[in-house]
């Protein structure tokens, strides 16, 4: 009896360790492989005061969400038509930078997700265009198959914008910060009027050992 | 002694049970979904406004407080969705959101979004705003973590 | 991984693969200095980048020299904020040299001229306008309020840049502001669309002074003349825009000084700690042995001794240089002028002088790189030594 008692005693506490336990994780809560990869949409390890993906991602993502939900832009009958480039999007700012990676990105997104709601002249793909038109119009090759128009599409809108910077500089401390502003606007094509505005900022500052300034 | 047998020889047979069938490991693993009365957070509830930084909130604790959500329709038929937080620290605060869109099958439609940075000052609130880009959304998921 | 680890391993693959056919191209100074690109590491890659940049811009080598100014710039612009060799520079047992290189401000400016430079002659003068902002801002870290951002040259520039790209009050701003530093300045007439740029003289050269070789001191480039440019066909004197040897060395005390003077009491403080010590203990253990007549190597004395050489060693290992590590294929001034685009030929020779301008008694002159970008504006760059005659 003595020995029995001996046996299940502890093992009945064994099993009814688990009931009094504190709450726990079961998920298998550990990182991840380590990678080269990043998430653009987050800041990176090599992170500097300029415009970095993380923004552009940012900005683009919210112009876009922006621009669809408003009337005159995305809900119009016919669908207006639109150009988003670089030409007439600015740069004043002390940040190098390639234009193209914001136009684009937001006239992909825009063109992805309005889904007919607005039509988007490829203005930039012009040469080529009109080169293929003169090929059909002498005869070279055939006439396609969608359909032949006087001429290439006019757009309705098109986008402007500024990138301006405004540096700060402690020099006994090092620090630098940068305030960036991207202002984006859609002009009318005919009137010249801006019918939808958006505005992206952000300011960052770092600051380098003393060895170095 | 011989009335406490079967007892003792249950005890025995639940403890010994697992040495028996040793499970063969082989193949793709399928996919889990919680589903314990236990874990009620284990799963994922549409339009919610969620934290999933440790580091912003416990089950003990949190820094934050969600004090409104919703959504609304914007004019073009797209989902207006709207979170105000409260920074419930003295200390100034920088989170970032990011939203899903689902359709009414509750199919993701888009995202997830970018992460959009939100400044809170201390004992202050600030807004996460935004749209979707697509019309035939219908519920919404809002992810909030610390700033990095 | 740390930044620096992936920056060098970049430089690894850029090394192994886009130089390699340079090297082939039988430019032997392009080659040799991205050979050094190679030998000397992380230490010196941006000094490194400098140079071959320097020289591949001379060559008309747009490529090259945009892949080794933008490598040098990735660094300059990357914030070194917990990095191993700050750390062992700052430290007494390593000298200043130790630090990964990134230039004075005065250098990390010119490597922001030359990208600029290399904007314009591709017709991008938003990005040539951004990078002339930049070395703008480097000149910024001056300790003496007055000299900060005082880089006249690079103000001019902004303002050309915005004036190409039709950003009329743009390039109005910046002039003005020019004006404040240059009153004799005359600002570029509406029709002006060519710039001529020369450089003249030898690089300004970077010096350790004091005791211990702990204060950097700037010297200007030795052996040269040249101080004046002009025209040769027509006779236009170009004005004297910038000293790049006064921004050198107006700069005033760098924070690192004091770290550096720090370095230098500990050493000076510790070599007569370890002397007196020694001394103290040499004296005693005579007098002991002369009263006692025993040989005294022990004990006490022998302990005194033993702390006075540790001082010693400690005074002997610290070690406080300042960096004297410098670009030495920039040029010692910049001297501009501005006309139509029109009247700028492709054949355009420049006429070195002397600093009254008048004729050198070795008479130095330079063929101009003439450059029309896609929008018919010109670019005309010259220097009055190669850049590959380093110091």
């Amino acid at each position: 009896m003595k020995i029995l008692t001996l046996i299940t005693t502890p093992l009945a506490i064994l099993a009814m360790a688990g009931c009094a336990s504190a709450p726990y994780n079961p998920a298998n809560n550990t990182a991840g492989r380590a990678t080269v990869y990043e998430d653009v949409r987050s800041s990176g390890r090599v992170q500097g005061i300029g415009i970095e993906s993380q923004d552009i991602a940012s900005m683009t993502d919210k112009m876009m969400r922006d621009m669809l939900a408003n009337p005159i832009l995305a809900g119009r009958s016919p669908s207006p038509r639109i150009i988003v480039d670089s030409e007439y999007f600015r740069n004043e700012s002390s940040s190098r930078i390639n234009k193209n990676l914001i136009t684009d990105r937001l006239r992909i997104d825009l063109n992805r997700a309005a889904n007919g709601r607005m039509v988007f002249v490829g203005r930039h793909f012009s040469d080529m265009v009109a080169k293929e038109r003169d090929l059909k119009r002498s005869g070279m090759v055939d006439g396609g198959t969608i359909r032949s128009t006087a001429a290439q599409a006019g757009g309705d809108f098109r986008l402007g914008g500024r990138i301006a910077s405004l540096d700060a500089l402690d020099p006994n401390s090092g620090t630098q910060s940068r305030w960036q502003q991207i202002t984006f606007e859609m002009v009318d094509l005919e009137l010249g009027t801006i019918v939808w505005s958006g505005i992206y900022e952000m300011k960052k500052s770092a600051q380098n050992d003393i060895i170095y300034r | 002694m011989i009335r406490q047998l079967p007892l003792t020889l249950c005890l025995c047979s639940i403890v010994t049970a697992g040495c028996v069938q040793t499970p063969i490991i082989e193949g793709a693993l399928p996919g889990q979904r919680i589903s314990d009365a236990r874990a009620p957070n284990a799963t994922m509830h549409m339009n919610r406004v969620v934290i999933i930084d440790r580091n912003l909130q416990t089950e003990q604790s949190s820094k934050l407080a969600v004090e409104r959500a919703g959504s609304s329709s914007n004019p073009t038929g797209t989902m207006k969705v709207f979170a105000t937080i409260r920074n419930r620290t003295t200390f100034p605060q920088q989170i970032e959101a990011r939203v899903q869109f689902f359709d009414s099958g509750q199919i993701p439609v888009e995202g997830p979004s970018p992460w959009q940075r939100i400044y809170l000052d201390a004992q202050s609130i600030g807004n996460y705003v935004t749209s979707s880009a697509r019309a035939d959304v219908a519920h919404y998921y809002v992810e909030i973590r610390e700033a990095r | 991984m740390r930044p620096i680890f992936l920056a060098s391993t970049l430089a690894t693959v850029l090394v192994g693969s886009f130089y390699a056919p340079l090297a082939a191209a039988n430019d032997a100074a392009l080659a040799s200095a991205q050979q050094r690109l190679q030998s000397e590491g992380e230490r010196n890659m941006v000094l490194n980048h400098m140079r071959a940049g320097t020289i591949a811009f001379e060559a008309s080598n747009h490529n090259a020299a945009e892949t080794h100014f933008d490598a040098a710039l990735n660094r300059i612009n990357g914030f070194y904020a917990d990095d191993e060799q700050a750390r062992k520079a700052r430290s007494l047992w390593y000298s200043e040299g130790t630090k990964n290189f990134l230039g004075e401000p005065y250098e990390r400016a010119m490597a922001f001229y030359y990208r600029g430079l290399l904007d314009l002659q591709k017709a991008d003068y938003e990005n040539a306008r951004a990078s002339f902002k930049s070395a703008l801002i480097q000149d910024s870290f001056a300790e003496e309020e007055q000299d900060r951002a005082d880089f006249a040259l690079m103000l001019f520039l902004e303002g050309w840049a915005s004036h190409l790209n039709g950003d009329s009050i743009l390039a109005r701003q910046a002039w003005d502001e020019l004006k404040t530093m240059r009153p004799d300045f005359v600002v570029p007439a509406a029709n002006h669309t060519a710039l001529i740029l020369a450089e003249s003289g030898k690089a300004p050269r970077k010096l350790a002074d004091g005791i211990g070789h702990n204060l950097l001191v700037y010297r200007r480039g030795k052996r040269f003349k040249e101080q004046r440019v002009k025209v040769a066909s027509s006779g236009t004197l170009l004005y004297p825009m910038e000293d790049i040897y006064l921004q050198a060395s107006t700069r005033g005390a760098r924070p690192i000084d004091s770290v550096l003077d720090g370095q230098i009491r500990f050493k000076k403080t510790n070599a007569k700690r370890g002397t007196v010590l020694t001394d103290v203990a040499t004296g005693a253990a005579d007098t002991f042995s002369y009263i006692t007549g025993e040989r005294a190597s022990t004990g006490v004395f022998g302990a005194m001794q033993l702390a006075g050489t540790v001082a010693l060693a400690f005074s002997s290992g610290a070690r406080a240089e300042a960096d004297t590590r410098y670009w030495d294929n920039l040029s010692d001034a910049v001297h501009i002028t501005t006309l139509p685009a029109s009247e700028v030929s492709d054949e355009l020779t420049l006429e070195y002088l002397n600093s009254k301008a008048s004729a050198l008694r070795e008479p130095i002159s330079t063929k101009a790189v003439v450059t029309r970008d896609p929008r018919g504006n010109v670019l005309a760059w010259a220097r009055s030594r190669p850049a590959v005659e380093y110091r």
